[in-house]
């Protein structure tokens, strides 16, 4: 991997951060050399002082150290990825790393173009950036790894946008737990990463009930996980699998992992409310919860 | 650090240069228990002075949902922190609420944001307390906003603490906001360019362009986030009051001094903008008749927005009813039991006064009343109440009369004159 190249409004934007950090003389100094630009008159020759005052700071202040290090500890990227940018993000959830797509295309240059997006703020924290490069450049090495058997494009539900929506939050926060297990065996990891995975784990695979923490502990632990591997346990997790039967609510449509198997199952009183809204529903087709309640709810008003 | 007159603090404070009070000053009333975030006024600006590159994070008039929202995210939540931080325990009033006009509010016995970088450690924050919001604050005005959310900072997570509260009692209002151009700018005091500047005639803050060099100072000290730097030109950038319209220079005012265009374009009528005289020692000299003086110091209903900070801001509000009252009285000051008091049970003359709102686009610069006959009369919150279909007439500048409207809303009927007449 050659030398970053850095965007000059992230670069502008961390200097003017770290600027106050700076002893007195040296932030003086800049101050004197940044004011003196703004009297040049030329649109074009203005701007390119700019860049370059801010360049020059950016490397004195030390402020590309941390991507530097992390760069050269990350062989396994370095080593297939020909150009990388570093660019600014807006928001901290706008932080990570991208392989873009036409360098892959081009040619002459058959290795991808790696970008990353960080916060000039991001900058001025080395602990949290170190942290947080690490775990983006883990995804980047899993992407480029033929092992991996990395795929662009998540299967396609049938189920609509939403289902597609669940299954990209599953496989991330999948593909973050086997990142932060990783990454935490090799002392790389923060100090509260497996706090907060598990309670994103605990939101996405909540339908596991007691079987989440042991579900959670596999994908920490795993050392070789696939992008097939990860997309199945997101699809259908095994315990799930076991559980019910997922389709679809014959009365509402709604995808539903499993039907209702409650205790009790349906009461006469409410199968007659079901009836008379369904004619043609028969009590072995099943309902989800949601409809189950519904019913419930409506069967005391009819009565 | 020399001392000026804060009337808002009844009492004198400390402030980086001498006072200087203009002829004139720049004030507003918002009647807040009308706002409906239709953000018809933040539109008007943006669409007046902020549309070009550089600027697309930039709302100098902006309309956010209390206590959740704010522009940048949080602002007044990270000063008052700061100051609590600065001063803990000990941010209160003291006196009680009177009827001068030098003291109105009691004394504020805590420390302004001036007074308290005074006694900060740090160099850098010799003149103002204050903080940089991030690009993340300023990115997203009023997301989240009407959305029930969780913790700072936790995702995917509800706050489980809040069905808790022994009396669920939920409530929010809307708080439009514009640069106060304050008496004592904070901006205008961090400026280490001397580019801000009060406006002798009408004590408008602006910002010169020329002499800005992007040091962020005035984004850093206003403690209302009303200062917003521009990246593609590096200098600040600020609300400047629609000038041009305030001095009847805008081609539209035909010499007449208009108001903004934030509070022409207000659809739920709960603006006024107006200029009031200043006294010598840089109180509101007194000008009964000026609807922004009797709204401020005669009926007292209106407030001015986070008195502690200790920058004297010339936006004043007349407070929501419904909300409790200690969110009100740290965000108003101790005025605000007698301003819901009197609002809830408006006088005569309040009432009047309180029909100028929006009925024209010019500076109402004085107002007269014409008595008219009673209309109703019954009881409201266990008073007596009377209502009178009295005439209020306003004038401008010359002293022209601007137009005239009465209590009870007129009714019009139109004639039978075009095929869709109703």
């Amino acid at each position: 991997m050659t030398q970053p190249t850095y965007a000059p409004d992230l670069v502008e934007e961390a200097v003017l951060l770290a600027e106050p950090t700076a002893p007195a003389a040296s932030a003086q100094a800049f101050r004197r050399e940044r004011d003196r630009i703004y009297e040049i008159v030329d649109d074009d020759a203005r701007e390119a002082s700019f860049r370059s005052l801010h360049l020059r700071w950016f490397a004195r202040l030390g402020l590309h150290r941390v991507i530097d290090q992390v760069a050269h500890q990350r062989v396994d990227v370095a080593d297939r990825v020909n150009v990388s940018r570093v660019v600014r993000a807006l928001t901290r959830q706008d932080e990570g790393a991208d392989l873009v797509d036409e360098a892959t295309l081009d040619a002459a240059s058959p290795t991808p173009t790696l970008v990353l997006r960080l916060c000039p703020s991001t900058l001025l924290r080395p602990d949290a950036l170190c942290t947080l490069l690490h775990n983006e450049l883990t995804h980047v090495a899993d992407m480029l790894d033929p092992a991996f058997g990395y795929e662009r494009r998540l299967p396609a539900s049938e189920d609509g946008p939403s289902a597609d929506n669940i299954l990209r939050d599953r496989y991330r926060v999948l593909w973050d737990t086997t990142i932060d297990g990783r990454l935490t065996r090799v002392g790389l990891a923060g100090p509260t990463e497996r706090t907060a995975r598990w309670r994103e784990f605990a939101s996405a695979f909540a339908m596991l009930g007691e079987g989440c923490e042991s579900a959670f502990e596999e994908w920490f632990n795993r050392t070789d996980p696939t992008h097939a591997g990860l997309v199945a346990f997101a699809l259908t997790p095994p315990q799930l699998a076991n559980a019910g039967k997922p389709g679809r609510c014959p009365l509402c449509r709604f995808p539903v992992a499993s039907l209702d198997a409650r205790d009790g199952g349906v009461s006469p009183a409410t199968e007659a409310v079901i009836r008379a809204a369904h004619p043609a529903w028969r009590i072995e087709l099943g309902l989800c919860s949601q409809c189950l309640d519904l019913y419930e709810a409506r069967q005391p008003s009819c009565a | 650090m020399p001392t000026v007159k804060n009337w808002q603090l009844g009492r004198d404070m400390a402030y980086p240069y001498d006072a200087r009070y203009p002829e004139r000053q720049f004030a507003f009333v918002f009647n807040i228990n009308r706002c409906i975030a239709c953000q018809s006024c933040t539109m008007a600006c943006k669409s007046t002075w902020t549309f070009s590159k550089g600027q697309e994070h930039m709302w100098w008039a902006n309309v956010e949902t209390k206590p959740y929202g704010g522009y940048p995210r949080w602002w007044d939540v990270k000063i008052l922190e700061q100051l609590e931080t600065a001063n803990p325990g000990a941010q209160v009033w003291g006196g009680t609420p009177g009827d001068g006009r030098l003291a109105p509010y009691g004394t504020f016995e805590g420390q302004t944001i001036f007074e308290a970088a005074a006694r900060a450690l740090s160099p850098d924050s010799a003149r103002v307390l204050g903080y940089l919001p991030t690009d993340e604050e300023w990115n997203s005005p009023n997301i989240y906003e009407d959305n029930p959310v969780g913790k700072r900072g936790v995702r995917n997570a509800l706050d489980d603490t809040g069905v808790q509260l022994p009396v669920h009692k939920t409530w929010f209002f809307y708080l439009a906001r514009i640069c106060n151009h304050c008496s004592y700018p904070a901006c205008l005091a961090a400026c280490p360019r001397k580019a801000i500047y009060k406006r002798p005639e009408d004590g408008i803050v602006l910002l010169d362009q020329s002499e800005c060099r992007g040091y962020r100072k005035c984004v850093e000290a206003c403690p209302y986030k009303k200062t917003m730097y521009r990246g593609n030109t590096r200098t600040s950038e600020k609300c400047i009051a629609c000038y041009p319209r305030v001095e009847g220079t805008d081609p539209e005012s035909n010499g007449e001094p208009m108001e903004t265009r934030c509070m022409e374009a207000c659809i739920g009528q709960i603006r006024m903008q107006g200029l009031v005289t200043i006294a010598e020692d840089g109180t509101w000299a007194e000008d009964r008749y000026n609807p922004l003086y009797f709204l401020v110091h005669v009926a007292k209903v209106a407030l001015p927005l986070y008195p502690q900070f200790g920058t004297q801001p010339n936006g004043y509000y007349i407070p929501p009813r419904w909300v409790p009252r200690p969110y009100l009285r740290q965000m108003f000051g101790p005025g605000v039991d007698l301003a819901i008091e009197n609002s809830i049970s408006p006088s005569r003359e309040l009432l009047a006064v309180l029909q100028l709102f929006r009925r024209s686009n010019r500076i109402i610069f004085r107002y007269e009343i014409e008595e008219g006959p009673k209309i109703y009369e019954g009881s409201l919150h266990g008073r007596k109440v009377e209502l009178y279909n009295d005439t209020v007439i306003a004038f401008g500048k010359d002293g022209r009369e601007l137009f005239r409207t009465t209590v009870e809303e007129p009714v019009h009927v139109r004639s039978n004159a075009h095929a869709n007449s109703i």
